[in-house]
């Protein structure tokens, strides 16, 4: 598992998919994500601010399209809380 | 208010526009002017009767180049909201097609010019850009421009940009959703947590087995009915 903090980022992950943000849209609405289209770009571009959660949805939604194609989540994510 | 809050006013408000969306155009002006070090002027020039007029700017310079352009009825602004082709004047040289807006436009030291049509609004309508230098609207800063103009046309528009998603990929995306929500409950429920504590568990689980975060919401949500059930 790459650990916490490495990998690419939510934009180069976005750029290596191939995904439009359409869908990126749809994938982090399936995630329980709540960020309008616009938005979506946005915060992938670096224009809007992300808390460690709403960037964590995001990565998890490109690494499930990775996932699909048989890669092992190569978006990074913020540091998570320890689980026990 | 600094960028960043700027594009959060400017998004939200496109997310679920208003009626009264005078202020966010200004700060969407604002942010216009910030997609390149060379940008010095924004605006939005939308159709008026038989004419055009501006119905936002982020300054006297951009208002003055829509107005020269609209004087000479000819321009990449008008261009852009009429035939709905973006206009770019990279670099606006002097001479046809628009000999007028190129001789304003020297006149006050702009090199280059971004017209971007505004998608399904009640009027034709162009954000427009100009420049000092040659070139800038290329890469990120074209990215943000394009990314400005949809937030403009939905501000227009008075409604959101609808996503290029069929029925059946919502009604999916809605039924991987539900199912998330109940294995994010299921799991703050047993743990004492809070449900974004219960995603990065899951999230966490996805990346130590390498599987979908899907396919293990189903197992936690599968697992749980077979407790109530053995019970």
């Amino acid at each position: 598992m790459i650990p916490d903090g490495q990998g690419l980022s939510l934009r180069d992950g976005m750029a290596r998919s191939g995904m439009r943000f359409d869908e990126l849209w749809l994938r982090q609405l399936g995630l329980g994500g709540d960020a309008g289209l616009l938005e979506v770009e946005a915060y992938v571009l670096g224009l809007l601010k992300t808390d460690r959660y709403q960037h964590d949805l995001l990565a998890q939604a490109l690494n499930e399209c990775f996932l699909e194609r048989g890669e092992d989540h190569p978006v990074a994510y913020r540091s998570q809380p320890a689980v026990d | 208010m600094d960028t960043r809050q700027q594009w959060a006013q400017v998004l939200t408000a496109a997310s679920a526009p208003v009626a009264d969306h005078g202020a966010v155009l200004r700060t969407a002006m604002t942010l216009g002017l910030g997609v390149a070090p060379a940008a010095v002027g924004c605006s939005v020039t939308e159709r008026a009767g038989s004419g055009f007029r501006t119905a936002a700017s982020a300054n006297d310079l951009a208002l003055a180049l829509d107005l020269a352009q609209y004087d000479a009825d000819e321009g990449p602004c008008l261009s852009a909201a009429s035939r709905g082709r973006v206009e770019r004047l990279d670099p606006i040289l002097p001479g046809p097609p628009y000999s007028a807006f190129a001789a304003a436009a020297g006149r006050h030291g702009v090199r280059s010019s971004l017209s971007i049509p505004l998608a399904d609004v009640n009027r034709p309508a162009a954000l427009n850009f100009y420049a000092v230098a040659p070139g800038f609207a290329a890469g990120d800063a074209l990215r943000e421009a394009e990314l400005l103009a949809r937030a403009v046309a939905a501000l227009l528009r008075g409604r959101p940009e609808p996503p290029r998603v069929s029925d059946g990929e919502l009604a999916e995306a809605e039924a991987r959703r539900e199912l998330l929500e109940r294995a994010r409950a299921v799991l703050a429920g047993s743990g004492g947590g809070t449900s974004e504590e219960a995603f990065a568990m899951l999230v966490r689980r996805s990346r130590t087995e390498r599987r979908s975060i899907f396919d293990i919401a189903a197992e936690v949500v599968g697992s749980e009915a077979g407790d109530e059930v053995a019970s």
